[in-house]
């Protein structure tokens, strides 16, 4: 992992006016909204009343929108490869960068409604909820990250906002086709285990790709059902990051084609 | 190495096994590349050699190939054959990567940043000491001459000329030992134009070899060893500048003001000894062909012992700009 291109990544956002001010309304809307919503219900505390980790992901949204395209778009990525550092290394950092800004943001937004909440109701401070979010928010950021990357790495300039939208609508299409699909099946009263199989393997990739979500409570209680979703965010990260340093690697830096 | 020691006075381990490496130039082997395809040949066949501590140029028209060739050298471009050694290793080596410098035409910067940023960002990915961070980066600030107060300004205030010369202190960046230069002057003022020949020359005298393109034939002349002609792609011609050859020269001689009554049948019977041609006479200027710079001496010294009120005596075209017109209009060697 490489310092300066961190520090360059985080550096970078922050002199990006529109992007600041997007963090901060990100920020703090949803601590508005789930604070308001409490103060009306103090001592409760369930899944409706904490803001989404979901959330998460529109962090790493906004961190990593760009993140290589933009370099190479700008062509500033040359000089950068053109130094001794791997195209493994560069690609590794900025996923890292993404990955540890968005979840500082995503853990500090959960804090803030966890402190507000401790002071309007003193017995929800440290409430395991919060950490489970928290530690759910960080698990999904440095997925999305990898994903975000791996799409940056792809286009230039801001073209990977435009591929996940593609993902998103792909996604929404499949649900809908697998969805009439399984209504025929149950209809025509045809048992065809293989297909469903299939479908539901097609639905746990997007949903992997996507919304790269791990249940922490489940997974410290010793669930099973923990450990598929720990394996596709194992092999997602892996998978993302491969192909973005594949990408590059195949990938010429230089206008002399122009 | 004198001039970076200076600028740089640790040592850093990466250039440290640098140094121990053989030096052995640049090899390239008829390396061909091609664009949309295989449709447009950028380079084809091409060959040639820089020298540990040659300054060699490269000159050619525009889409001859020269920035595609420097892309190649620098690994941003997947040659379609042939082979690339940077001191025996590949061009996209980290060890490769360690030694070279590279200054861009087109110049890239995160604008965002400020000079002073934007030196020791490259310095840190240099992998150089974090010791002799803002030493270093300021000194290579100082060496291309910006000015202290633009260092805290943002790149996006500067000016084209400021630029390149950031970008020149960047490819300084690491202690290269090898700089390919495109267009190092490039938008410059003339005192940048000075202090990028003065620069050059130093770094030359330091032992940097230096690939230097460059559509300025006379920076070109005044700081390369060599100087190799591209055309379609191909090395259509290889000069010497350092081999002093007589050749046509085309000169321009001015008169003084007040020499209104000036007879070209005196001037022709002075100078018809060492002239291949009088082109033109009036009571401006003459402007003439000698065989070469001795005949040249001869001539001056001939219309000065004749009291001909001249003013001054300049060459209409260098060596280089009369190598270019023959080179672009003879067929590549291949």
């Amino acid at each position: 992992m490489n310092r300066a291109v961190c520090i360059t990544t985080w550096r970078e956002f922050g002199a990006n006016k529109v992007r600041v001010i997007l963090l901060t309304l990100l920020f703090l809307g949803p601590i508005v909204t789930f604070t308001l919503q409490r103060c009306g219900n103090p001592e409760a505390l369930n899944a409706d009343l904490l803001s989404h980790p979901l959330m998460a992901s529109f962090f790493t949204l906004l961190w990593a929108s760009g993140v290589i395209g933009r370099e190479v778009q700008n062509g500033t990525i040359a000089l950068v490869l053109a130094r001794p550092i791997t195209i493994a290394n560069y690609v590794v950092s900025k996923w890292f960068a993404v990955g540890f800004a968005a979840s500082l943001c995503a853990v500090e937004a959960v804090f803030c409604e966890h402190i507000i909440s401790a002071i309007n109701c003193p017995s929800l401070l440290w409430a395991p909820e919060f950490l489970a979010n928290g530690f759910e928010r960080i698990i999904l950021c440095f997925g999305t990250a990898a994903f975000l990357v791996f799409l940056s790495s792809l286009v230039s300039g801001l073209k990977d906002l435009a591929l996940l939208a593609g993902f998103g609508f792909m996604f929404v299409l499949y649900n809908a086709f697998a969805h009439t699909v399984y209504a025929m099946f149950g209809n025509l009263h045809i048992d065809n285990d293989y297909c469903l199989y299939f479908g539901r393997i097609i639905e746990s990739l997007f949903t992997a790709i996507l919304f790269p979500y791990v249940p922490v409570s489940a997974f410290f209680s010793g669930s099973l059902f923990a450990y598929g979703p720990v394996l596709a965010l194992f092999t997602l990260i892996t998978c993302c990051l491969s192909f973005s340093i594949w990408v590059l690697t195949h990938r010429e830096f230089s206008y002399a084609a122009d | 190495m004198r001039l970076l020691d200076e600028v740089t006075p640790a040592i850093d381990s990466a250039a440290a096994v640098g140094e121990l490496l053989p030096r052995s130039g640049i090899v390239v082997s008829g390396i061909t590349k091609t664009y949309k395809g295989g449709k447009v040949k950028a380079l084809n066949n091409l060959s040639l050699e820089i020298r540990p501590g040659e300054a060699l140029g490269l000159v050619g028209p525009n889409g001859a190939g020269k920035t595609t060739l420097l892309s190649c050298l620098m690994g941003f471009l997947l040659i379609d054959s042939g082979s690339i050694l940077i001191d025996g290793e590949a061009p996209d080596a980290l060890a490769t990567r360690r030694v070279l410098g590279y200054l861009p035409e087109r110049l890239t910067f995160d604008r965002w940043m400020t000079g002073r940023d934007y030196m020791q960002y490259h310095h840190e990915l240099a992998g150089m000491p974090e010791a002799t961070r803002k030493l270093d980066c300021e000194a290579l600030l100082e060496k291309v001459e910006l000015h202290p107060s633009t260092w805290s300004v943002a790149v996006k205030k500067y000016s084209r000329g400021m630029l390149q010369r950031l970008g020149f202190a960047q490819a300084l960046v690491g202690k290269p030992r090898y700089l390919l230069l495109d267009e190092p002057a490039s938008g410059m003022d003339p005192h940048g134009v000075m202090i990028v020949r003065q620069l050059l020359k130093t770094l030359k005298e330091d032992g940097l070899t230096i690939l230097l393109n460059s559509h300025q034939l006379d920076q070109i002349e005044k700081v390369c060893d060599r100087v190799i002609f591209i055309k379609a792609g191909t090395v259509s011609r290889v000069e010497d500048l350092n081999e002093k050859i007589e050749q046509e020269e085309h000169l321009l001689i001015r008169w003084l003001s007040s020499a209104t009554e000036l007879r070209s049948e005196d001037f022709g019977r002075v100078a018809q000894k060492e002239c291949l041609a009088i082109t033109e006479i009036n009571s401006d200027f003459a402007r003439v062909s000698t065989a070469g710079s001795a005949a040249t001496v001869k001539l001056i010294k001939a219309l000065v012992t004749a009291n001909f009120p001249i003013s001054e005596v300049r060459p209409e075209d260098t060596r280089l700009e009369r190598l270019f017109i023959k080179s672009s209009q003879e067929e590549p060697t291949a």
